[in-house]
């Protein structure tokens, strides 16, 4: 509960109904999927039982579907057509079907229904594309992070966009539009019109979802200027995702990189980007991804 | 065809007076076909001693399959003198990483970061080719068929066969026979067991007959069960295969970096007493830096 007094006390200025608003839009949101979080925490232990992971997968059907489509899929172009989650597990070996699980398992969490005046397909790419390359360049920043807890972070860095987009779909609207003409970052517009940007209503959402502390941190914080590794991989993620048009989150000011980001890679975004060879395929692979 | 051992170590680099006889360096071999085409198998930190040959042949053409993108496999890549001179031709074969996307085109530019080496990717000179590799799709590397299979190892690891003018050879990279998750008991345990018996078959189909196997033998049986799950195989497991796979002979290489040559020379030779070798059955030789074998 303490988390919900923290957030009335910061946001004593804004009237109670908006603030009951915000708490029962999270609150209506579902639940993250119960098989995501076992995968996620059988990720996370190393020493972590094959039969489990097993189990977590195959009880859940849509997930043992997409894992099986995506293995036989061209990309992986395997000899054998692979026919169960075990049979994937000895032929492509436990960490593998652990990490691809794991995508599947989160991308699952997005609720995927249409919306009005909100293209839930470009977001999805937007997501999917800053959490492939916030996973692709995490080591830049710190070469011991797990570059599976970059892409789940890079992935549901926006989720906040998703709560407006549904409860709040008009003034959500509005502050794309003023963004817009203002050129200004979407979550000061959302400051402006809603009273709470989507970082901070996507905090409380990984809050409600019980996900990793360090997880919320980086979704509450992701608009702030900190300076966590972790942090520092979704930022340039994110601005590569808009520089190249990879979907659309609704925001359409692309941040320069702090000079603390420049100095760790030695150049600016633009030279960087160009330094990532094959980020063209980025956005054709998250497509794939995300219609499998 | 002709092999060459330059780098016999796993996992780091294990220089010093105990193993100055197999040799410190980690994976590299040396494969020459009949017309002198040079096939390198990983890029481990015997790919520098390897490159110091290689200036009288500039400019070059060579051919560098990666099985996989673990350290040992790739450190002496940024060392392998051929990428800095104008008019070499370096063609860099892998796998796609399918959780990070990252393909093999990557392995260079995470290696050359400003704060880890001091030459940066636009500063190698010659021309690079990287082609990703799946399983299905066999390449041509001037007369050899190079076939890649999925082995077992935490990251996608390629076994890799090659074959030219009827001479062939394989090499597993890193690899740990796949084991049954289940206990005997368990009502799962005949399916997945079924399912590995499956896997092994394809295995030995692709390794069938060839001349030389070089196999992961990292670990005795003894030392194996607390190591199970690292992607490592044993002597015995790597014995048995070769048998299996009817292969002539077999190089025993990813020798523990903290086994000595004499414990070495003792795991191997308890290995022999194990497993007799019958007449017909192939040859079995430990891998040692700067081994020939030529047929
Ligand atoms: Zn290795
Ligand atoms: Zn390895």
């Amino acid at each position: 509960m303490s988390h919900l007094i923290d957030f009335f006390s910061y946001h004593w200025r804004m009237n109670q109904q908006t603030q009951q608003d915000f708490i029962n839009m999270v609150e209506k949101m579902p639940p993250f999927p119960k098989s995501a979080h076992r995968i996620m925490e059988l990720a996370a232990d190393i020493n972590c039982n094959p039969k489990d992971l097993v189990q977590v997968i195959e009880h859940d059907p849509v997930i043992t579907m997409k894992l099986l489509k995506l293995v036989n899929s061209a990309f992986f172009s395997l000899a054998r057509e692979i026919t169960s989650i075990r049979h994937a597990l000895v032929y492509l070996g436990l960490n593998t079907v652990k990490n691809l699980a794991l995508s599947i398992a989160t991308i699952q969490a997005i609720p995927h229904k249409k919306l009005d005046n909100f293209n839930t397909h470009h977001f999805l790419l937007h997501a999917l594309t800053t959490a492939s390359i916030a996973q692709r360049i995490v080591h830049r920043f710190d070469s011991k992070l797990d570059p599976g807890d970059a892409f789940i972070a890079g992935l549901l860095h926006d989720f906040g966009k998703m709560v407006f987009a549904q409860f709040s779909p008009d003034a959500f609207a509005k502050a794309i539009d003023l963004s817009q003409q203002k050129q200004q970052s979407l979550h000061l517009s959302e400051q402006e019109i809603l009273g709470m940007d989507h970082a901070e209503i996507g905090g409380l959402l990984a809050e409600k979802w019980e996900l990793p502390q360090e997880l919320i941190q980086c979704i509450r914080n992701h608009h702030q200027n900190i300076q966590t590794p972790l942090h520092n991989a979704i930022f340039v993620a994110n601005q590569i995702s808009k520089q190249l048009n990879f979907g659309q989150g609704g925001n359409p000011v692309i941040e320069p990189l702090p000079e603390h980001i420049e100095e760790v890679l030695g150049m600016n975004l633009l030279m960087f980007i160009d330094s990532l060879d094959g980020l063209s395929k980025e956005a054709a692979k998250a497509k794939e991804f995300i219609d499998i | 065809m002709k092999i060459k051992f330059w780098g016999v170590r796993g996992s780091i680099p294990s220089p010093g007076y105990q193993t100055v006889r197999y040799g410190g360096n980690t994976t590299c071999i040396e494969v020459r076909l009949d017309d002198n085409t040079l096939i390198i198998l990983d890029a481990g930190t015997g790919i520098f001693p390897l490159s110091q040959t290689l200036p009288p042949e500039f400019p070059l053409s060579c051919h560098i399959l990666n099985t996989h993108t673990h350290w040992d496999h790739i450190q002496g890549l940024p060392f392998f003198i051929p990428l800095f001179v104008p008019g070499n031709q370096v063609h860099i074969y892998g796998a796609d990483d399918p959780i990070s996307h990252n393909g093999i085109h990557e392995i260079l530019t995470t290696q050359l970061q400003y704060r880890f080496f001091p030459i940066r990717e636009v500063e190698l000179k010659s021309d690079i080719h990287y082609q990703s590799l799946t399983e299905s799709n066999s390449i041509q590397i001037g007369d050899a068929t190079v076939t890649a299979i999925m082995m077992n190892h935490p990251v996608i690891n390629f076994g890799y066969r090659i074959d030219c003018h009827g001479k062939s050879m394989f090499f597993t990279g890193d690899h740990e026979p796949p084991y049954n998750i289940y206990k005997p008991d368990d009502e799962e345990y005949t399916e997945y067991q079924s399912i590995i018996e499956n896997k092994h078959r394809h295995l030995i189909e692709t390794i069938q007959g060839v001349d030389v196997m070089i196999a992961d033998c990292s670990y005795t049986p003894e030392e194996y069960p607390n190591k199970q799950g690292w992607g490592h195989g044993t002597y015995d497991a790597c014995i048995k295969l070769a048998k299996q796979a009817k292969v002539g002979s077999l190089y025993c290489t990813h020798h523990e970096p903290t086994r000595s040559d004499d414990a070495l020379e003792k795991v191997f030779s308890e290995a022999m007493q194990r497993n007799p070798r019958k007449e017909n059955d192939p040859k079995y030789y430990l891998a040692q830096e700067g081994l020939e074998i030529c047929w």
